[in-house]
């Protein structure tokens, strides 16, 4: 499979603890260039792929009437999924939607105490119930905050189920360097563990399959695109810090709209904050700890030996050979215990 | 070989930084060795590390023809752990030139290398250097160095060794002032070993200055300490490279080689004689040069000790100063305890095995030497604080001291005699060089150096303190014993001596710092620090519950796989102790002394 990525770096406002790339209070001008230039720019992307993701910073924030240019620009995919923030959920926003099958929805949280330390505004659970008619939905949410309560979570998590949401992404938070949460939060040492397994336990004991470190979905609602991240494969990616991986190379755009823009409208490609050929060692060790991400599916040796030949498969066991955070059989290697992923990941690193 | 009359051999002692190489490079474009824009900034540091840190570690003769004469320019180091080699240096010489950097004026190690320029009775040129500088003190330097010359007046050539500036000037100075060799071409052979290195291809090579007689290839020589004879294969002297002469005579400083394989068998001090033809006597040398600090290495896997041994030998090759023998510690299997001239040496020992011989090493914290007298009536040198006896079996224990020169701005006078109260100083002498700075000389335990003092000494001076120090023997001590115990194992290799009255305070400051650089394990790390027989202090580590790159996508593969390579590299630098790891930090933060909460 192949998978196209984009990134909208604007936000209405930068949230205190995310470090990806956005910029906020740009003036309106600014989404305008944007869009011509990616415009421009989709003439290198195929026509059609398999899986199409618009995330950010905040996708909506271009504006509808750019959307409304953008979208016939766009290659045809079966899955096309749009990020959401709650505040991006309104009528006049319907029409870029309706462009999309399914919708992540940053949640983070329906308890007002984590919303207000993690500045993010609520979704009204009847919201989602509607989008749910129309769209397959996915929500984001935050665990670990301060002043979160095990309660919270618990209530977050069950909430979700009741909605009949088919698909969960449940994070940690991190504290970034360079956040507005550093500098209050830099020592905060989450580590309950036990919630996490309790996370588990609830949502597999109700349907879900947890099939990625951090993701649960309803048997048919796992996300193609990103499973196109876990198994390795090809997606192209545009935008400012937008990550691709085509043919064995990496690359990742500049992280600096203005540069990006510019060097469009200047008919040069925007330059590469990162371009890496990778070698075949280097990919097969990123193969394996991108698939050992997912919990059910593991490093396939079918898979393996397609790609890279027979003897790849006993590299890989051998370099597994004695840590007891993975188990290898015949067919897979799966790590054993995912709370200790890294540790099940450095045999390959 | 050369008309003794016009050589000099000199050298030039400084404190650091005080531009001492950057003199030199000047001596050396003036003799036509090197041309201005060829010259590699400090050309006399040979080392890639030297260069890097800026410091001269191994002293360089360097023969330099200006005009009709000969000058002989022998570096000096001028890092404190490394002052036994200015003596040795000195030794070679009738003169020394003394450089003090007209901004800063006078500091300890001006101090320190001009007392043993003097004790060598060597002709003193003084040089004031920096002259082109805005914040230049010229005056007030000249007095200062008077003062500590013992003079009334002196008067100091002016230079910029940047910009040349009086170096013409001081080259004449030395001509007039230095005497020329003394010494006779026919008397036997009395030549000065005063360093050795070695050459792949020569093998060991000594650094000699002729004080009598000649010596040339052929010649069948010994030393006066013993030893076995040898044939020299080649005499020469030091251009910037090794240029080999007919021969050497009284007065000339150079090399010889005699197909000796083992450094060791070059007493570095000692006299070389002709073995058909004995001097009467050696020329007085110095004492041999001892490691003063001890430190036990560890390989982080204990399949690589014996690259580790081997290693540490082709070190030896150049580094007489560096001892080792292998130990066997309870907690980490194979090592070896090395000694050390200081901590500057030990940390340039421990990075040229990793640089160079890409070991991964976790070395402990560095101790100084014990003497111990039991009760039963034997004498100990201890060198490891694990095999220190029962306190129940000791009369006498004694620990080394050093006598430290601080020169500080009076304004931070107050802070630094704290300091040395605190470290349990004795003063001895304190004297205001200038109208606001002060010599102040300390009688210190050296364990109390070895520790962060020079941290200390620097930020509570605001970096304006400089010290030097010497080594004055051994003096009783009162110690005792702090031992750490791993989830009720324990780690030998890390065991402390401590003042008596400090074991309280040391032992909670051992477990809260090993609290803070033990990361956290899959098992709870129980700490427990154990003195007098008893458990006086706890700490624990709670266990790791996960250890998970939660989040991992498409734009953040590079970035998750960096973090992954960063956390396996870190691992490499701990060493697996009763299924605990322990970094090398832990090791270092036992030193510490005082903990910050």
């Amino acid at each position: 499979m192949t998978g196209f990525y984009l990134h909208v770096p604007f936000c209405h406002e930068r949230c205190p603890f995310c470090d990806y790339y956005s910029v906020s209070h740009m003036p309106p001008k600014w989404s305008d260039r944007y869009t011509d230039a990616i415009i421009k720019q989709l003439d290198g992307v195929p026509k059609e792929v398999d899986t199409l993701y618009a995330g950010g910073g905040t996708p909506l924030c271009l504006g509808v009437s750019n959307w409304k240019r953008l979208v016939s620009y766009l290659p045809k995919a079966r899955e096309r999924t749009i990020e959401l923030n709650p505040e991006d959920i309104k009528p006049e926003n319907m029409p870029v939607l309706e462009n999309f099958t399914r919708l992540s929805i940053g949640v983070q949280s329906f308890s007002d105490n984590v919303l207000s330390v993690l500045k993010r505004s609520k979704v009204g659970f009847s919201t989602l119930l509607d989008l749910k008619t129309q769209w397959q939905i996915s929500v984001d949410l935050l665990i670990g905050v301060p002043r979160q309560t095990r309660e919270d979570v618990k209530r977050d998590i069950l909430s979700v189920v009741a909605l009949g949401i088919p698909h969960i992404s449940v994070y940690p938070l991190e504290i970034h360097e360079g956040t507005p949460f550093w500098s209050v939060y830099k020592d905060w040492d989450w580590d309950d563990a036990d919630l996490m397994l309790e996370i588990e336990q609830f949502l597999t004991e109700r349907g879900y399959e947890h099939y990625e470190i951090s993701n649960y979905a309803r048997p048919g609602y796992q996300c193609l695109h990103n499973k196109i991240y876990w198994h390795d494969e090809d997606y192209y990616a545009l935008g400012p810090s937008a990550a691709g991986y085509v043919g064995g190379v990496r690359y990742k755009w500049i992280s600096n709209i203005r540069h990006y823009i510019e060097s469009i409208e200047q008919n040069k490609e925007p330059p590469y904050e990162e371009y890496e050929e990778m070698s075949l060692v280097d990919q097969l060790s990123e193969y394996a700890i991108m698939n050992l991400r997912l919990l059910q599916e593991g490093i396939r040796r079918q898979d393996v030996e397609n790609r890279f030949g027979p003897s790849a498969w006993d590299t890989l066991v051998k370099q597994a050979n004695g840590n007891t955070f993975l188990s290898v059989s015949d067919s897979s290697i799966k790590v054993s215990n995912w709370l200790f992923f890294n540790r099940a990941a450095e045999s390959f690193v | 070989m050369s008309d003794k009359s016009k050589i000099r051999n000199f050298s030039i002692i400084a404190h650091i930084d005080h531009g001492k190489s950057t003199l030199a490079d000047r001596f050396l474009e003036l003799s036509g060795l090197v041309r201005r824009e060829k010259l590699q900034k400090q050309m006399l540091d040979s080392m890639d590390l030297e260069r890097e840190r800026g410091i001269t570690i191994k002293s360089h003769p360097v023969r330099l023809t200006i005009g009709d004469y000969i000058f002989n320019l022998i570096d000096t180091p001028g890092h404190v752990d490394f002052s036994y080699e200015v003596s040795r240096s000195l030794a070679a010489c009738e003169g020394a030139v003394l450089l003090v950097d007209a901004t800063q004026g006078v500091e300890a190690q001006t101090v320190a290398h001009a007392y043993k320029a003097m004790e060598h009775n060597l002709t003193i040129v003084p040089v004031i250097n920096k002259i082109d500088l805005p914040s230049a003190d010229i005056e007030s330097t000249k007095s200062a160095m008077a003062q500590l010359l013992g003079k009334d007046d002196i008067e100091p050539v002016l230079v910029s060794a940047k910009d040349g500036t009086g170096v013409d000037e001081l080259i004449q100075r030395l001509i007039n002032e230095i005497p020329a060799p003394s010494g006779n071409e026919d008397g036997p052979l009395q030549a000065l070993v005063f360093d050795a290195f070695y050459d792949n291809y020569k093998g060991v090579v000594s650094v000699v200055r002729i004080f009598n007689g000649e010596i040339k290839a052929g010649d069948l020589i010994k030393f006066w300490s013993g030893g076995t004879v040898s044939e020299v294969i080649e005499v020469g002297v030091f251009e910037l490279k090794m240029v080999p002469v007919e021969k050497l005579t009284a007065g000339d400083v150079g090399y010889v080689a005699a197909n000796i394989r083992d450094i060791r068998e070059v007493p570095v001090g000692d006299t070389m004689t002709l073995a058909s033809q004995p001097s009467d006597n050696p020329i007085p040398g110095f004492s041999p040069m001892k490691p003063m600090v001890f430190a036990s290495m560890y390989p982080t896997e204990n399949e690589d000790f014996e690259r580790l041994r081997e290693s540490l030998k082709k070190l030896q090759l150049n580094d007489a100063a560096l001892t080792f023998e292998p130990e066997n510690s309870q907690a980490f299997g194979p090592g070896f305890r090395c000694g050390f001239l200081g901590l500057l040496h030990m940390d340039i020992v421990r990075e040229r095995l990793e640089r160079e011989f890409d070991l991964d090493l976790i070395l402990t914290s560095p101790n100084v030497e014990y003497h111990v007298l039991t009760r039963a009536g034997d004498y100990l040198e201890i060198r490891n604080p694990a095999d220190f006896p029962d306190f129940s079996e000791v009369e006498l224990v004694e620990e080394p001291f050093i006598r430290g020169t601080v020169v500080v701005p009076s304004a931070y006078l107050g802070n630094v005699i704290q300091l040395c109260e605190n470290r349990r100083g004795k003063m001895v002498q304190m004297d205001y060089i200038s109208q606001d700075r002060v010599l102040l000389k300390y009688d210190l335990p050296f364990s109390e150096i070895i520790t962060d003092f020079y941290d200390q000494l620097k930020s509570m001076t605001r970096g304006y303190a400089s010290f030097d120090y010497e080594h004055i023997g051994f003096r009783e001590a009162d110690v005792d014993k702090i031992e750490v115990f791993i989830n009720g194992r324990k780690l030998d290799a890390i065991t402390l001596l401590v003042p008596k009255e400090e074991v309280m305070r040391s032992a909670r400051s051992v477990a809260l710092n090993l609290k803070r650089t033990i990361p956290k394990q899959l098992v709870e790390v129980v700490i427990q620090v154990k003195a007098g027989g008893k458990i006086v202090a706890r700490e624990t580590v709670k266990p790791l519950r996960k250890d998970v790159l939660a989040k991992c996508y498409g734009g953040d593969v590079s970035r998750k796989k960096k973090l992954l390579e960063k956390q396996k590299a870190g691992k490499k630098r701990m060493r697996q102790f009763n299924q605990v790891d322990i970094p090398q930090e832990a090791f270092l933060s036992v030193l510490k002394a005082d903990s910050d909460s």
